[in-house]
């Protein structure tokens, strides 16, 4: 996301304590630890009869607090079936990736963590997340998904839901959303008594690269080339390129005509929310919060199309991640195929947030849905978040140069060369 | 200083009376406590955490010494106080100078034993990747295991797996046929393949952990490997990278090329791969910050407003309070009770709460300060949004939080100040005003210098403010490492341990605290010899 | 000049009237002080004022906020702890716990440090005076990376002390002010004429039971003012607590607020302002109560003899 919010520090101090605890035991498992061979007489399997794991096989998941119950509820099914004891702990999504990335090493992390696909570059990186393989289930999930969840060629998680941005507009004050961004300064002149046209947060005091890709992107913009096989070239930094510029001079000319306000994120929602500010850009998590208010009546449609092609919004993805500390490998693998990456528990997992499905029969599952149905397609439309390491040298270049140009400080080819020096300069280095 | 006069600490005297129970409380509590630290050590040990073991070591060394040496008088005193300070301050100062000598940063988080680990567990890979087995376990009556994989296009193998550190078997396998299997339940699996019968998927949980650390070698096919207590992967051979000690290498199978280990990483053909490790860089971080060009050019702008805001902060604050403090100064006032109790009130608020509230109501849309200058025909003012007004704005919370304090320390200062000598002044013909500047400031500063010192400390470093104020912002633009306007040191270092090269630089944060570090206590070191030379002008308060 | 004075009799404060002086001695010598005082209260009071109207105002967000609400409710402080999510009487009965108990040990441990840098002279004492402000001048939080490791390492071994609890957030506390309190406390300890310790001690008491029994109880208002405003700090404390504390149920009120208000604030406006009043409350309580105390207390000089 946009930023690390206050996260930030915890993260600083969870890593380096990882180094810290490094002298600790190696709690990594390797290949010489298994005492018990197929020589030695095996007895616990032999005994039991309906429940046959041993006691000191047990998983540790850690979930964020609007998945835990339906985590919970499979846990209990794979106890019932295997014997084998699952603790589900809840944790702040931001706050599992640090902690998965100190406690890990020092042997206290999680066998199995839920988090987002951004987080995969770095976990890979330091070691943290295991490859997965998915083997043909890989098929029974949204393309999309598996992309944004492959590094350097391997599979680090089970997804359940993406989700990328959309156009939401206020039907009491539009009745139905405009198809292109072009028609949006004559749809803007003709409303009165508003403060703001269309919100898109990233501008007044708070940058935010994430709401505003799609202008990066809409005209042929890029942050790293990408290659299927390869994966991202952190070399060649897409952010002063043709496309990349012509589409934030297009965000200039919809800022001087008045079409695009400088709005941070809260302004931007409050302003909607009050029916001062006809259309808000965002995701999908607000739907919560207008299915709550009754103050103003509300639909979403997809990003309306710049120069006829349609913006791709950043497609975000959230999984389940495998501890590459885990010592439990095969029956965390066993959890995760098996019960994880099942329609069952997809479904589950939609109906407890209803975010975006990864799994394309739970989304199929959702036509009849026309705000769900318009997140994805939208998703279907974007590109993947990066998910390199290097994205961190990022997020805070491109979002300051383009709050600029949103707040009328600077000029849109001066902000992209800007942030493309910035990112080259990082990953450079 | 007037202080207690100078004296010695005594010895005891013989008519202390509560001398023996004295003794025996000091005697316990010392053994309570080296009991609790001699209690920590073995699992301390035991995790080969040396420097934690030094700490403790030292804590039972101060206690011991200051409560069982006769002549240790003082140290008694300090003791319980220091150990925290030990523990909880300086040992992180130091812990972070150790930081900002290694490369932590993201891909070296680990030991060099557990990446090696790592590296071992991983398998050669065929170049169209892992084939996924359908996998079933069987057991013969001396309890040894055998697999049964079936590969997507109904191929079949069965045999005795062999350990992970053992070594590739090339013996043929025998078909379930030939070895004679019975599927007495029909369902299309064998129940009984010769000795071995076959354990229902779910009772392999049991035996899960030794399932991981066993490998089916189809010779001429590949090593299938566990993944799911029911299926496998077909991969192309066994390890794929082999650890040498003796020359720090790690062979790499699969590329046929030998990685020597150097600055944290194996490097391969020149590209160091991760995972890496925690490795001692000396000084190549200070190195880093006093010699890149892109960095010192922020840092010194952001240093210069560190020091015009820390000062800044000081100054208004402390005229703010002076000037209300002084103003209270009258005993004939009304309603001076109300004053204070209601002036507090900033100081009473919890101060993230304010900074937030101060953020809406500064902002330049929807905030109240614009509409209420709108209202006096004042156009918006951008107070978060232009350099120069996010400025002002950070100086206007940080006044507004901090004169309160100010206030009352002035107030208690303001009565100290001997009557006599303001009215001797006045006898001899000085004004107020002249008054006020000759007697009651100096006075007044030698008795809060080293407050108004620590305000600049804290202020120096005072993070929640730009943090949740302003983010740092507005951005400078077209700088090439991103940094605010209102960025203090530490909210831009902040920013680049997070956000510079790929995801964390902790090290070279790390390196720009301990700068950071040694320059505020030189400023306040200074500063304190400053005030005492004027303590020793004025004398003490 | 008596319609004058009758002019001002009518529309001047009480002290004009009461004492019968003319304006411009008035306002020279006392009115310039309520002017002042009013201008202050005008800055110190326009976040406070809003904030009150916005924790009882029902429209919850910031843009329709009004400084005169049009409807007034509770419901922004209901909600606040009627939430399962936000445990927000949780949260504040942490902070208490937590802030106390720092405080009062800060203060204990810094006197009896200060007591030694008062009373005793020591080899090593102004440097290690100097020694003991300077390491404070170290913002504790940039050395987390260390105090989380040591949170790790404690509780290997006491778990009620680990990583998470409110015993190892108490003991950073502590480490994190003793010194600048310690020296504060040693100015005042300084005023506290000697001759009483040298009475106390020709009666027979050890050092201990001087000061316990004749420096500490004299230096009562330093003591109460580095309290409150240890309290003070400790109580509204961030980025420590939120670095240290992992669990929800463990939060302290800075760190939930933050987590689930704040981090919306201005579609929560009328919440945060409820929770700002609720934070407020105790130390305006204890300010009124002790605040003849605590202005004594700043003065370092107050009881020199």
């Amino acid at each position: 996301m946009k930023q690390r919010s206050v996260a930030l520090l915890a993260v600083l101090v969870l890593v380096l304590a990882a180094c810290g605890g490094g002298g600790a035991g190696d709690t990594t498992v390797t290949a010489d630890t298994g005492a018990t061979t197929t020589a030695a007489p095996v007895t616990t399997a032999e005994a039991a009869t309906t429940t046959a794991a041993s006691a000191d096989v047990n998983l540790l998941v850690w979930a964020d607090e609007a998945r835990t119950p339906v985590v919970e509820e499979v846990a209990a099914a794979f106890t019932e079936a295997t014997g084998v004891t699952v603790t589900v702990e809840t944790k702040e999504f931001g706050d599992i990736r640090d902690q998965m990335v100190t406690a890990g090493p020092a042997g206290e992390g999680a066998d199995i963590f839920i988090g987002a696909h951004d987080w995969v570059g770095e976990l890979a990186a330091n070691g943290v997340a295991e490859p997965i393989d998915l083997g043909a289930k890989s098929g029974e999930f949204e393309q999309v998904a598996i992309d944004a969840f492959t590094y350097q060629g391997s599979l680090y998680a089970v997804p359940y839901a993406t989700e990328a941005i959309a156009f939401y507009y206020n039907t009491d004050l539009v009745p139905e959303a405009p198809a292109t961004f072009e028609e949006l300064a004559g749809i803007c002149a003709g409303l009165d008594g508003i403060e703001n046209c269309v919100g898109v947060p990233g501008g007044g005091d708070a940058p935010d690269a994430y709401h505003n890709y799609p202008f990066v992107s809409a005209l042929g913009g890029y942050i790293f080339g990408y290659d299927p096989a390869s994966g991202y070239d952190t070399t060649d930094v897409g952010l002063d390129s043709e496309g990349a510029i012509a589409g934030i001079t297009f965000l200039e000319e919809q800022i001087a005509a008045g079409v695009i306000g400088s709005t941070n994120y809260d302004t931007a929602k409050a302003l909607f929310l009050d029916g001062l500010q006809p259309f808000w850009m965002t995701g999908p998590w607000e739907v919560g919060n207008l299915e709550g208010q009754t103050e103003i009546n509300w639909a979403v449609a997809k990003i309306p199309t710049i120069g006829g092609n349609a913006p791709a919004p950043f497609v975000g993805a959230q999984g389940f991640f495998l501890s590459a500390f885990s010592e439990n490998m095969v029956v965390a693998q066993s959890f995760l195929l098996d019960y994880i990456a099942t329609a069952e528990t997809q479904q589950a997992l939609y109906d407890a947030d209803p975010r975006n499905p990864a799994y394309t029969s739970v989304l199929e599952g959702l036509a009849d849905n026309p705000v769900a149905a318009t997140f994805a397609a939208s998703a279907a439309d974007g590109n993947p978040m990066p998910n390199v390491p290097e994205m961190g040298a990022v997020w805070t270049p491109l979002g300051e140069q383009i709050q600029l140009v949103r707040n009328g400080e600077l000029a849109a080819t001066e902000a992209m060369t800007a942030a493309a020096t910035a990112v080259r300069g990082a990953v450079g280095s | 200083m007037t202080t207690g006069e100078g004296r010695e600490p005594t010895l005891p005297s013989p008519r202390q009376r509560l001398n023996l129970g004295g003794a025996l409380v000091r005697f316990g509590a010392v053994a309570l406590i080296d009991a609790l630290l001699a209690l920590a050590l073995p699992a301390l040990i035991s995790q080969r955490s040396w420097t934690l073991v030094a700490l403790v070591a030292l804590v039972a060394l101060m206690v011991n010494g200051a409560y069982l040496h006769p002549r240790a008088q003082a140290a008694r005193w300090l003791t319980p106080g220091l150990i925290f300070m030990l523990l909880f301050v300086v040992w992180p100062v130091v812990y972070t100078s150790y930081v900002s000598l290694t490369n932590y940063r993201t891909g070296n988080v680990q030991s060099k034993d557990q990446v090696i680990a790592q590296f071992e567990r991983q398998s050669l890979q065929s170049t169209e990747g892992a084939v996924a087995l359908a996998l079933e376990v069987y057991r013969d009556a001396g309890g040894n295991l055998a697999f049964l994989v079936t590969d997507p296009d109904g191929e079949v193998s069965f045999g005795v797996p062999r350990l992970r550190s053992e070594a590739p078997s090339t013996a043929p396998l025998q078909t379930p046929e030939e070895l004679g299997a019975t599927d007495t339940d029909g369902d299309g699996i064998p129940d009984q393949i010769g000795d071995f019968a076959r354990i229902p998927p779910l009772q392999r949980f049991g035996i899960a952990n030794q399932l991981e650390n066993l490998l089916l070698d189809i010779p001429g096919v590949g090593v299938a490997e566990v993944q799911t207590t029911s299926s496998a992967r077909l991969v192309a051979g066994g390890r794929r990278y082999t650890y040498d000690a003796e020359t720090d290498t790690l062979f790499d199978a699969q590329n046929n090329v030998t990685c020597p280990a150097a600055g944290g990483n194996f490097v391969c053909d020149g590209r160091p791969i991760d995972p890496g490790w925690v490795s001692f860089v000396g000084f190549d971080n200070y190195q880093n910050i006093f010699t890149n060009r892109e960095l010192q050019g922020p840092f010194f702008k952001v240093f210069v407003w560190n020091l015009v805001f820390a000062a800044l902060s000081v100054l208004l604050t402390f005229t703010v309070g002076l000037a209300l403090a002084n103003a209270f100064q009258d005993d004939r006032l009304r309603g001076k009770a109300m004053y204070r109790s209601l002036l507090i009130l900033p100081y009473a608020i919890p101060g993230f709460i304010s900074i937030i509230i101060w953020r809406g109501l500064l902002n330049d849309q929807i905030g109240p300060v614009n509409d209420l200058l709108n209202s006096f025909g004042i156009s918006n003012v951008p107070w978060l949004l232009n350099p120069f007004w996010a400025k002002v704005s950070l100086l206007l919370v940080n006044t507004w939080l901090g004169f309160p304090y100010m206030f009352l320390i002035c107030s208690g200062a303001l009565q100290a100040v001997p009557a006599e000598l303001k009215e001797a002044a006045r006898v001899d013909g000085a004004g107020a005003a002249r008054v006020f500047r000759t007697i009651t400031l100096p006075l007044l500063l030698v008795g809060t210098a080293p407050l108004l010192i620590g305000s600049f400390g804290f202020n120096f470093n005072n993070f929640v403010l730009p943090f949740l104020l302003t983010n740092g912002g507005p951005p400078v633009p077209g700088a090439a490492v991103p940094v605010g306007e209102t960025d203090l040191l530490i909210t831009f270092t902040f920013d680049l341990a997070i956000s510079s090269g790929r995801g964390n630089q902790f090290a070279l944060g790390s390196a720009v605290v301990i700068i950071i570090f040694f320059m505020v206590a030189a400023i306040s070191a200074f500063s304190f010899r400053y005030t005492r030379r004027l303590e020793e002008v004025y004398g003490n308060v | 000049m008596s319609s004058r004075a009758e002019a001002l009799t009518t529309s001047r404060t009480a002290e004009a009237v009461a004492n019968r002086m003319p304006f411009a001695r008035w306002f020279r010598e006392l009115g310039w002080r309520h002017l002042v005082g009013l201008v202050g209260l005008l800055f110190a009071l326009y976040p406070v004022v809003w904030i009150v109207s916005a924790a009882f105002n029902s429209v919850q967000s910031l843009v329709s906020a009004r400084l005169i609400p049009r409807s007034l409710t509770t419901e922004n402080f209901t909600s606040l702890f009627g939430s399962a999510t936000t445990p927000f009487a949780r949260w504040i009965g942490n902070s208490y716990k937590v802030a106390l108990t720092a405080a009062v040990l800060n203060v204990l441990l810094a006197a009896l440090a200060a007591y030694a840098f008062s009373r005793m002279r020591f080899r090593g004492r102004r440097m290690g005076l100097l020694a003991l402000l300077l390491v404070q001048v170290f913002p504790q939080f940039l050395g987390f990376i260390a105090l989380f490791l040591l949170a790790q390492q404690i509780g290997e071994v006491f778990p009620q002390a680990g990583l998470g609890t409110h015993l190892f957030l108490i003991m950073v506390y502590l480490g994190g002010a003793i010194g600048f309190n310690a020296f504060l406390i040693k100015g005042f300890m300084d005023t506290i004429p000697a001759s009483l310790d040298e009475s106390a001690r020709v009666d027979g008491a050890g050092p201990f039971q001087i000061f316990w029994s004749v420096v500490f109880p004299l230096a009562r208002p330093v003591l109460a003012v580095i309290f409150i405003i240890t309290f003070t700090n400790l109580f509204a404390e961030y980025i420590l607590a939120s670095t240290l504390i992992t669990s929800t149920s463990n939060y302290t009120m800075p760190v939930g607020l933050q987590l689930f208000v704040a981090s919306d604030y201005s579609a929560k406006w009328g919440n945060l302002a409820a929770a700002a009043l609720i934070g407020a409350a105790p130390i305006v309580a204890t300010f009124l109560i002790a605040q003849k105390h605590i202005i004594g207390g700043l003065t370092t000089g107050a009881v020199k003899g």
